[in-house]
């Protein structure tokens, strides 16, 4: 019998995220002679990312795009990439996420999540109107974290940072007023919702990489007959990747638009450098601490990364 | 009854001062701390906001105290005194299982949020910020019933007769 | 079945059920017909905590409430006369604006008839205004100012807005500079048509003094910089609106309660709680109209409603018209707040789609309402100046209906000229 998955995001509609999932979810309706069919609930009017796993747990919604951080109570596994300036390039997280994607997504699944693949929306870079190339350009500065957002927030104190939470909409006249000068997030949220008029500098180091999953609630999952099963996630992963794919060229195009737009890189010094990644460690073994974040897992991206760095 | 009801009167007004004042306070403070020193509390904004829930809920509590909601009330200017009466004590019955529901249900909500165990800022659980809906919710259910009950007691005794 | 709970419903709504416990019924039932567990009624309630703009709205309400306890009016009221009682139709002219700057701050909850009126309608006619036009104009004025932050109903609008995806483009600081110049239109309206009413009738003029002007500015001199720093705070970016509210909040308590020593410290708890009655009546229906907002989305409600109308209006133009029409019954029939928080998720997406930009449809909402207070038969300013001036109702109705007129005339201006409103904001 026919089943609706019904899926909340805060992406909102006619962005590229909503095409292709709608896409994807059309070419499942056909392929299942509509044995399973998703509707979607974008721009967030479903709620924030914690109003709707709570409509996950009553099955109002059986599933949606969320950031991976609202995820990481039920695994927190699912964290290891978002440990601050872990990753110098793409290239480190494309070699990492070779091997550790599989983890996170069953890790998830074993939560009572299915994620199909998982789509990356590139790294997040601090943007500023004055430069920011030491932590101590960054303590001088008010920047803006979601709010909603204690991981940030946890990572902003490593830095000696007590950040500024605003809600997303609130954002662009904060920066226009002034009330904040910076912020983190990647090229293509700074274009999309035009930040990136009103700051001058970027600096030239991974803050943060950011990813987020397709999840459905595994119980509504189990209802499908296990051959739609298969195509559900075959059809879903592709138009996932496409995402992924996707990202990754507009992030590329952003930076282009945020240089065209006359925003400066700022490098850092080598010996800002080593103070900027001394505090992310710092952070990061704070999330281990606080249970935030498996110590076994964690250990594994460093070693992945060493035996990259060293086949360079 | 009633030095109970006064009692609960004085809890009510005690907490929507104390509430409000802190709030402010709560605010000022950040912006004090944000402008002139380049600081912040990260707890303090979820907690005002929670704040915001509770101000809310118990100033509905205190409307309730004597049935100060809003409403459209068109129909009751042209009813006579008796029709008056048996609309009044529908619209309290439909008040009080409205409301008793709804008391159910955001305690079912808080339950099981409890099992989750999600914080809200510092180690308070985000169930206790919660429980300010089923409660509030509760008492509004009582006063309603309360009043449902005073109007039916009257609907059965006679109408005064008038003595000029 | 379902038509009757709907019938029922709104028997109930008429006979005058709480307008929440309404709002409770409608979206439980639409739930349970979904088969969705109704804990989500809590789950939306809770939603209240994750909208940090709403810290806004206790505190500019408390805020308001000081200011409506303490002698405030009586202090602008002098000062702009000062300023502005030399024009001709001056009085007139200064009636406008401090009405519109007191019910900014304190939210047209009827306050500005009872604290203003009570001034300006003697002023009014011992100045040689005849009695009716003095009527007419201090109800009239009970709700202009509407559009001038930091009006509730505005902010209201804005978060409203943002829930419903409306974009960021709906910010509340955005909301604030479109409503400037319709305000301003209204004013500039009102008093050229002051004037110009009272053309044959000999006004004595005031003559200004600059001694006066001086001695009225010191008399309100911690008043005077409010509507200044709230504006200037927000735009110039050292605060954000709740921050500014907070700001707002504090020093309006020192000052009324600490400098000026108007209210009491042991009235104080009486104040608070009526003002946090205002805001638990406001919150409850936000909250659980967010309920019924997700049970219509859920049902893809707005998107059916738009393809309903799109079968009758075929333009923005008459779409717009329509709007107009229906706003001003609305307005005339329910309280601001539940008009705002009930109509405006079905609206906007309704809009939108016919290209209405989504801060002008604020604009156009509370122009609308704005008359709406005073719109016979019920018009609920109507019954606040009956009732405070001891006047039969059809006289009320008879003084406000020019004042109404001209008011129209700048709400189709606002209309149908959206640069108005939108020039600012880019
Ligand atoms: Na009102
Ligand atoms: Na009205």
């Amino acid at each position: 019998q026919a089943l609706t998955i019904k899926i909340a995001t805060i992406s909102p509609e006619g962005s590229m995220w909503m095409e292709k999932m709608r896409e994807g979810a059309s070419k499942v309706a056909r392929t299942t002679d509509n044995r399973v069919k998703f509707k979607f609930y974008p721009g967030g009017v479903m709620g924030n990312d914690k109003a709707v796993l709570r409509k996950i747990r009553i099955n109002q919604l059986q599933g949606g795009a969320l950031m991976s951080g609202s995820l990481s109570s039920f695994f927190p596994g699912n964290q290891i990439y978002a440990q601050p300036m872990k990753f110098k390039s793409q290239e480190e997280v494309d070699y990492v996420r070779r091997h550790m994607d599989e983890y996170i997504i069953k890790g998830l699944d074993d939560a009572g999540f299915v994620c199909f693949t998982l789509m990356g929306g590139g790294f997040a870079y601090i943007m500023s109107k004055s430069p920011v190339a030491s932590i101590a350009d960054l303590k001088a500065c008010k920047i803006w974290v979601p709010d909603n957002d204690t991981m940030t927030v946890d990572s902003m104190e490593c830095f000696g940072i007590s950040p500024f939470a605003l809600p997303l909409a609130d954002v662009r006249t904060g920066l226009q007023s002034g009330l904040i000068d910076t912020v983190g997030t990647s090229p293509v949220g700074a274009v999309v919702l035009q930040w990136h008029t009103e700051i001058k500098y970027m600096t030239n180091l991974p803050l943060l990489y950011l990813y987020a999953v397709f999840a459905i609630d595994k119980k509504t999952f189990n209802k499908i007959s296990p051959d739609d099963q298969k195509v559900v996630s075959e059809i879903m992963d592709r138009s996932l990747k496409e995402i992924d794919r996707l990202n990754r060229e507009d992030n590329i195009k952003a930076i282009d638009a945020l240089k065209k737009q006359g925003i400066k890189l700022i490098n850092p010094s080598k010996e800002q450098m080593d103070e900027w990644l001394a505090a992310a460690a710092i952070a990061s073994q704070k999330m281990i601490d606080d249970g935030n974040l498996p110590k076994n897992s964690a250990d594994k991206v460093d070693a992945l990364l060493e035996q990259y760095r060293k086949n360079q | 009854m009633s030095r109970l009801i006064s009692i609960l009167h004085k809890i009510e007004d005690a907490l929507l001062v104390s509430l409000l004042m802190l709030m402010i306070g709560l605010a000022v403070f950040q912006i004090v701390l944000r402008n002139g020193f380049d600081a912040g509390m990260v707890w303090a904004d979820p907690l005002v906001r929670v704040l915001v829930l509770w101000l809310g809920l118990i100033g509905a509590m205190v409307a309730s105290r004597t049935d100060n909601h809003i409403s459209i009330d068109i129909v009751s200017k042209y009813l006579c005194a008796r029709l008056k009466r048996v609309t009044t004590l529908l619209v309290y019955l439909f008040t009080t299982i409205v409301c008793a529901l709804m008391t159910w249900h955001s305690a079912r909500f808080v339950i099981m949020e409890k099992a989750d165990g999600m914080l809200a800022f510092f180690s308070v659980p985000i169930w206790i910020c919660e429980l300010v809906i089923p409660f509030a919710f509760g008492i509004i259910t009582i006063r309603y019933a309360l009043f449902f009950m005073e109007n039916l007691i009257r609907i059965f005794t006679p109408l005064p007769l008038k003595h000029s | 079945m379902t038509f009757t709970i709907i019938g029922l419903l709104i028997v109930f709504a008429l006979m005058g059920a709480p307008l929440f416990t309404v709002i409770i019924a409608a979206a439980m039932y639409g739930f349970h017909l979904s088969e969705i567990d109704l804990s989500v009624m809590a789950i939306e309630l809770y939603r209240i905590a994750d909208t940090p703009i709403l810290l806004a709205l206790p505190l500019f309400t408390f805020a308001g409430y000081i200011l409506g306890e303490s002698n405030t009016s009586q202090r602008l009221v002098t000062l702009t006369r000062a300023f502005l009682g030399w024009m001709p139709g001056g009085l007139a002219i200064v009636a406008f604006v401090v009405c519109a700057l007191f019910t900014a701050f304190t939210g047209a909850s009827g306050v500005t008839i009872v604290a203003m009126g009570a001034l300006l309608y003697p002023a009014l006619t011992q100045a040689g205004y005849t009695d009716r036009f003095s009527l007419g104009l201090v109800t009239t004025s009970g709700s202009l100012g509407l559009l001038l932050p930091p009006s509730l109903p505005l902010i209201l609008y804005g978060i409203i807005a943002q829930q419903m995806n409306g974009g960021e483009q709906v910010s509340i600081e955005n909301l604030f500079l479109a409503g400037l110049f319709p305000a301003l239109l209204m004013i500039v309206m009102l008093s050229a048509w002051s004037v110009w009413a009272n053309r044959g009738n000999q006004v004595p003029l005031i003559r200004f003094s600059v001694r006066n002007c001086l001695l009225a500015l010191k008399a309100a001199g911690w008043e005077v910089p409010l509507p200044l720093f709230v504006f200037f705070g927000i735009y110039s970016g050292y605060f954000a609106v709740s921050e500014a509210a907070a700001v707002t909040a504090m020093y309006v308590l020192v000052v009324e309660v600490l400098i000026y020593r108007e209210i009491p410290l042991k009235k104080l708890p009486g104040i608070i709680r009526e003002s946090m009655v205002m805001v638990g009546g406001i919150l409850l229906i936000l909250g659980v109209s967010l309920a019924l907002t997700n049970y219509l989305i859920d049902v893809e409600a707005p998107m059916k409603l738009f393809k309903f109308c799109e079968t009758f209006v075929s333009s923005k133009l008459v779409f717009l018209i329509l709007l107009n029409i229906f706003l001003l019954i609305l307005g005339a029939m329910l309280d601001i707040f539940s008009a705002i928080i009930i109509m405006v998720p079905l609206m906007l997406p309704v809009a939108l789609e016919y290209g209405v930009h989504p801060v002008h449809l604020g604009i156009i909402f509370l122009a609308n309402m704005q008359i709406g207070y005073f719109t016979p038969p019920v018009g609920m300013n109507l019954f606040i100046a009956s009732y405070r001036f001891n006047k039969p109702i059809v006289e009320i109705y008879r003084a406000t209906i020019p004042f109404m007129l001209v008011l129209l005339l700048s709400v189709l201006i606002i209309t149908y000229w959206p640069q108005l409103s939108l020039f600012l904001i880019s």
